[in-house]
Parts: C-alpha cells; structure tokens; sequence
C-alpha cells in the first residue's frame, strides 16, 4: 500500500488530474444536456468520456512505464524479493487510479444532475463499467508499450495517437464495440459483450505486468527457463482467447425486452414509451392534444404510437424513437404512420408499383409528411436538427403551419388529391 | 553454516564471452574487499551474489540455502541490501522515498519500515534532507541514499559495488565509520580504492580476468609489496605486485 502512495505522488497524472476532470466535464456537458433526466442516456453520457481519456491514459502509462529503463532502476527492482509484477502493478494502477477517478468525477455529476429529473431507477452500471473496461484496456496497452519504447516521448506518442486512431477507426459500437453512443432504452449492453470486454482488460492488465524487455542486469537469463516461458506461454493465450472472445461476443448492445407495464398517455389515440423516458411524457401528451386537432376526414389516426422495442423483439425497428432528447423524431415517424394509415383503400385503390409513382405524387407525400410533422411537433425544426423529406422546406411547412386553418386544409386537400388520384387511377 | 554466502563453481557470461567461471567463495561475518581493475569481473560476480543475474553454471548458497530458483532468490533477497555502481532512482523521489521503495522491496515489515527508513536515514547522515528529491541531491549525497537503500531493513548481507565513488575525502571518512559500526553483517564491497580496502575490510579478495588471484588480510596483501614495486603505500604495492603477476588476459 505505501508503494502505492509513493506511486500516486510521484505519477505524472498528479498535476493533470484536475485537468482530467475538466476534460471529463467539459466532454460530458459541453456536447449536450438533452440527457440530463433519464438514466440510460445519463449512463452513456457518463461513459463517452472514456473515449477521450483512453488514449491519454495509454499514453501516460507508456511513459510511467519507461521510467524504469529510463531512470534505470533497473538493478533495485531485479534484486527485489518482491515479485516484478508487484511493482508494476502498482505502477499500474497508479496510472489507473487518476483515469478512473477523473472518469468517476463526471460519473458523480452525471448522477447529481439526473436525480432530480429522472425519477426512480440509477445509472445503469453495465454503461459505467464498459467505460472502466476500456481505460483499464488502454492503460494495459500503454503500459505494455512502455517497456518495449523507452523513449519518453515515442512510447507515448505511439500509445496515445495509436489508441485514439483505433478507437475513433474501430472503437466503434458496429466495430469493436469498445464504447457506447447512445443509450436508448430499447437496447442495453450485453452482458456477453461486456464480459469479453472486462477479459480482455484483464489479459491486458496481466501482459502488461508480466511481459517486458529482458532486464540489461539479467544478461537474458532466468533461475528457471521452462516456468519462465510456461508464464509467457499462458499469457500469451490469455491474450490470444480474449481477443477470440471478443471477437464471438457479438454486438455491444443488444435489444432490451419490452416492459410489462410501458409508460402511455391518457386518452386516444396513445402514445407509448419506455419508463425511463417518462420525462417526455408531458410532450407526448401535448402531441396527443394536436394530432387531435387534425381533420379525420382527410387522415386516418392510428390507435396507438409506441416507442422502438415496445412492440417486442419481433418488431425490433417498428415505433418510434427519440432522438437526441428532441420529440421531432417520433413526430416524423407518427406523421409517416399517419399518413400510411390515410393513404385511399376504398373501391380497389391501390399504391401503384414503385416505376409508377409519379414525381408529383413523392412531392405531394413528402409535402404532407412534413406537415404532418411540424403539426404534431407544435413548431418548426428545431435547433440542431437538419434535414427532412426530400425536396421539402421545413422552415417553409413551419410558416405555412402557423397560417390560419382554413388556407392550410385548402393545401392539405391539393396534396390529397394527387396521392387519391396516384391510388385510384 | 559459518558463511553467509558460499559459491562453488559459479560460472558467468553471455553468449560466448566468459567473464568468470568455476569461482569458489565462501564468505562469513566481516567486511570483504573486491579489489581488481577494469573488467576484471567484480561488478558480474556481485550481481550474481545478489542473485539479480542467475549464473551460467555453479551454485550459490545464501544463508545456507541454495538458490536454484527465482522463489529461492527471492526469499534470499530479502536478507542482501545490493548498491549498484550506477544505481537508479527516480528523480522525483524524495530520499525518504527512495529509502522507503527500497525497504518495500526488501519486503521489510510495514510497521517496522517507517522507523527503519528513518534509522537508515540518520546513520548515513541524511536525515537534513530526508523531503529533498533526489534530483537535487550531490553526488555524494546520492551515494550515501544509495547506501541508505542497501542498508535498509538490515540485510545480512551488503553487496557494495564501488560505493566511494563521488565521495569527497570527509565522506567517505564518515562511509568507513558507517561500515565499521555494522554488527554480524557480511559486507562485500567492490572497489579500487586500495586505501578504502586498507582502512575497512578485514580480508581481500583480487580479481583478474575473472579469476581470484589473492585472498588475504590487508596487511598480507602489503606484505608482497616487492622493494621498489609500483604504489604509494605498501598494500597498492602489493596490489599491483599480484596484478602484475597475473596480467589481464591469463588465469
């Protein structure tokens, strides 16, 4: 234990930590705060940081770890009576110790700016501990690199921009898998995946302190050859099998399955969502009030609207789901239900082959959708979200939604008629 | 067992340089001077002993146990207080870092290893600068940390490879009052400083290419010391009487 005190005095990271935590911070709030209110978002959140401090970690481990050939204190700790790893284990965890406890601060933050909001429920742990996961990867990585580059600055160069080029080019959740960015409540990690992380956090943390260059003292020889390579044999296979593992875990995150009891709005027609955004709840219900205002006689509402996943796991893509914190998504996605739900079925009307479907009538479709949408919404696009249908002006569908009713059924029935002549032509 | 560490046809090299081979030691309680020049082996034949580099061929017994394996050496470890010539630190390390590091390297008991630090400490004479970090200590200063480190946790026995170097005349004074005042301690310390050997140790080793040339009291090694032999005192004459006697290259 004093060694790792000794250790965390003298680590580098001392001086860096509170600009650790600042990074931490500033990565978790400075993107966004759409997430504040709802824990699985708030977990994720939390989480992204360790896609920032992963390689500077491994690059800070690389540069503790060369200390010893640099500084060569080699000889003290070749006549040590206690074993090798020990020592570069707590180097280790020195290292660690400041990457995960800059890590914990927005961790903290994350969790004192979502009590309040979010109701009952916590940080979902599996989120926090694939962050952990990765900064204790990292720091194996670094650590190991270290020995092998003695230089104070090729090691951690080679760690750092190595491990950012891996983790933005392969980290990904479609890759590697190696962090999460978004934690929608339909998905959560699965528990495979994060099993094989942790394994491979473990082989690393054991290579990274049982695997280095020969000591210049040793003259390359050891007491006892055979158990030598025995442990380098085993951890060699350890390292092998966690990458195998990795690599047959599957994805990262999985489908969640749909709750008993999903969180709906009064009245028809319903708006369903997962409990854990039951702060959008008063939206939906908002939603609910203007679909209501629509005319019935030119749409047809759907009974219900469920967010993704709660339709069970044979309908994985079916619902809605929100987006970034903003209910444009789901009202996009109802304005498209709507309007699938509206198209003509009387008297054999029927959506002709896709060669036939007119330019004019795509037009009259996108221009209804987008409609549809900025009325559900209550508005138009909002910050931050661009695009939309093709060939459609949302800010122009947001002024024409603010003109009185009357003007704007004259446009909606010019729409209709195209999409009723394309059916029943 | 009346030694404290015994070697039988200890062998060392890499590849296909030998440095020393088929050595017989045996040392017991007292201060042991390794004399020889450049290359003759003495810094290889004290990292053997300290079991940091196993050997090519031979034993080694410390404390009358054999070392045949990495648990054996280290076992033994915790009762050899090793100084390197060139030893390292971190130079961020405060002494009573350094010392402290090195005591849980000995695997000195935590709650004696304070006390032992601070003992170390004030009998090398460090105990003014105890929070300076190392980088701003003298050279002599670091030799006398250095020394603190070997001494911590009262091993039984101290490997000194050439521990005056960097000491200025008052120093090392006060480092052969240090070696005198240890008790049933074997202390084998490599130099070639004829007069440290001279003034501190109460018997001689010479080393030539790897080989023992003379084992002997001080006053032995003077007594060779031909009429008009090269050297300002009699041992240095009797020292370069035998070296002459065994120049490098011959064993």
């Amino acid at each position: 234990m004093k060694l790792y005190w000794i250790e965390l005095r003298r680590s580098p990271l001392r001086l860096w930590f509170p600009l650790l935590v600042g990074v931490d911070l500033a990565a978790l709030f400075g993107r966004s705060t759409w997430w504040i209110g709802e824990w699985p978002q708030a977990s994720v959140q939390a989480q992204i940081p360790a896609f920032y401090f992963a390689p500077l970690l491994a690059a800070a481990a690389a540069w503790a770890a060369g200390r010893v050939d640099r500084h060569n204190v080699h000889a003290q700790l070749d006549a040590a009576a206690h074993p090798r790893w020990r020592s570069e284990l707590v180097q280790l965890s020195a290292t660690l110790t400041y990457g995960l406890g800059a890590y914990a601060a927005g961790v903290i933050a994350a969790v004192i700016v979502t009590l309040p909001k979010a109701g009952p429920g916590f940080l979902w742990p599996s989120y926090i501990f694939l962050g952990v996961s990765l900064l204790i990867t990292y720091a194996g990585i670094g650590h190991l690199i270290g020995h092998w580059l003695r230089s104070p600055f090729t090691g951690p160069l080679i760690s750092g921009l190595g491990g950012l080029v891996l983790i933005s080019w392969m980290g990904s959740p479609k890759r590697l898998g190696l962090f999460a960015l978004s934690g929608d409540p339909f998905k959560e990690i699965s528990q495979n995946a994060l099993m094989a992380r942790a394994l491979m956090a473990m082989a690393l943390v054991i290579a990274a302190v049982s695997l280095r260059r020969k000591s210049p003292l040793s003259v390359g020889r050891v007491w006892n050859l055979s158990a030598h390579r025995g442990r380098t044999l085993v951890v060699g296979v350890l390292l092998c099998g966690s990458i195998l593992g990795l690599s047959m875990a599957g994805p990262v995150q999985v489908a969640r399955s749909a709750p008993s009891q999903p969180l709906c709005t009064k009245g028809t027609p319903r708006i369903c969502l997962w409990p854990e955004d039951r702060k959008y709840l008063p939206e939906a219900e908002g939603m609910v009030k203007r679909i209501n205002r629509l005319p019935r006689r030119l749409f047809t509402i759907p009974s219900e609207f469920q967010e993704r996943g709660l339709s069970g796991p044979g309908e994985p893509f079916s619902g809605f789901f929100i987006l970034e914190g903003s209910m444009w998504n789901p009202a996009a996605t109802m304005a498209g239900s709507i309007m699938h739900a509206s198209w003509p079925k009387e008297n054999g009307c029927t959506l002709p082959l896709g060669s036939r479907l007119t330019p004019q009538f795509r037009q009259a479709s996108a221009d209804l959708t987008a409609w549809l949408t900025v009325r559900i919404f209550g508005g138009g696009t909002p910050a931050g979200i661009h695009g939309g249908p093709p060939n459609v002006s949302m800010p122009a569908m947001a002024q024409l939604a603010d003109k009185p009713e009357g003007e704007q059924m004259d446009w909606v029935k010019s729409r209709m008629q195209v999409v009723h002549n394309t059916f029943c032509s | 067992m009346d030694f404290t560490v015994g070697a039988s046809g200890l062998s060392q090299g890499h590849g296909r340089n030998e440095i020393f081979s088929g050595l017989q030691l045996q040392i017991g309680v007292g201060v042991f001077g390794l004399l020889g020049p450049n290359g003759a082996g003495k810094t290889t034949l004290l990292r053997t002993l300290a079991t940091v580099t196993p050997p090519r061929a031979g034993s080694i017994e410390i404390l009358g146990k054999p070392i045949e394996s990495e648990k054996d050496a280290r076992a033994a470890r915790r009762h050899i207080g090793f100084l390197p010539q060139d030893f390292g630190y971190y130079p961020s390390f405060s002494v009573y870092d350094f010392v402290h590091y090195s005591a849980w390297l000995r695997e000195v008991p935590s709650k004696h290893s304070r006390e032992e630090t601070l003992r170390v400490i004030r009998q090398v004479g460090l105990e003014g600068r105890m929070k300076s970090r190392m980088k701003s200590l003298s050279g002599g200063m670091l030799r006398r940390a250095g020394i603190a480190s070997a001494l911590v946790g009262s091993p039984r026995l101290v490997l000194l490879d050439e521990p005056t170097v960097g000491l200025d005349p008052a120093q090392r004074l006060e480092f052969r009052d240090l070696i005198r005042s240890l008790e049933n301690v074997t202390v084998i310390l490599s130099t070639h400083l004829v007069e440290d050997v001279a003034a501190i140790c109460n018997e001689v080793i010479v080393m030539s290419s790897g080989s023992f040339v003379f084992r002997g009291t001080p006053g032995r090694l003077s007594s060779l010391a031909p009429n008009g032999g090269i050297g300002d005192t009699p041992m240095e004459q009797g020292y370069m009487s035998i070296l002459e006697s065994h120049p490098a290259g011959t064993r």
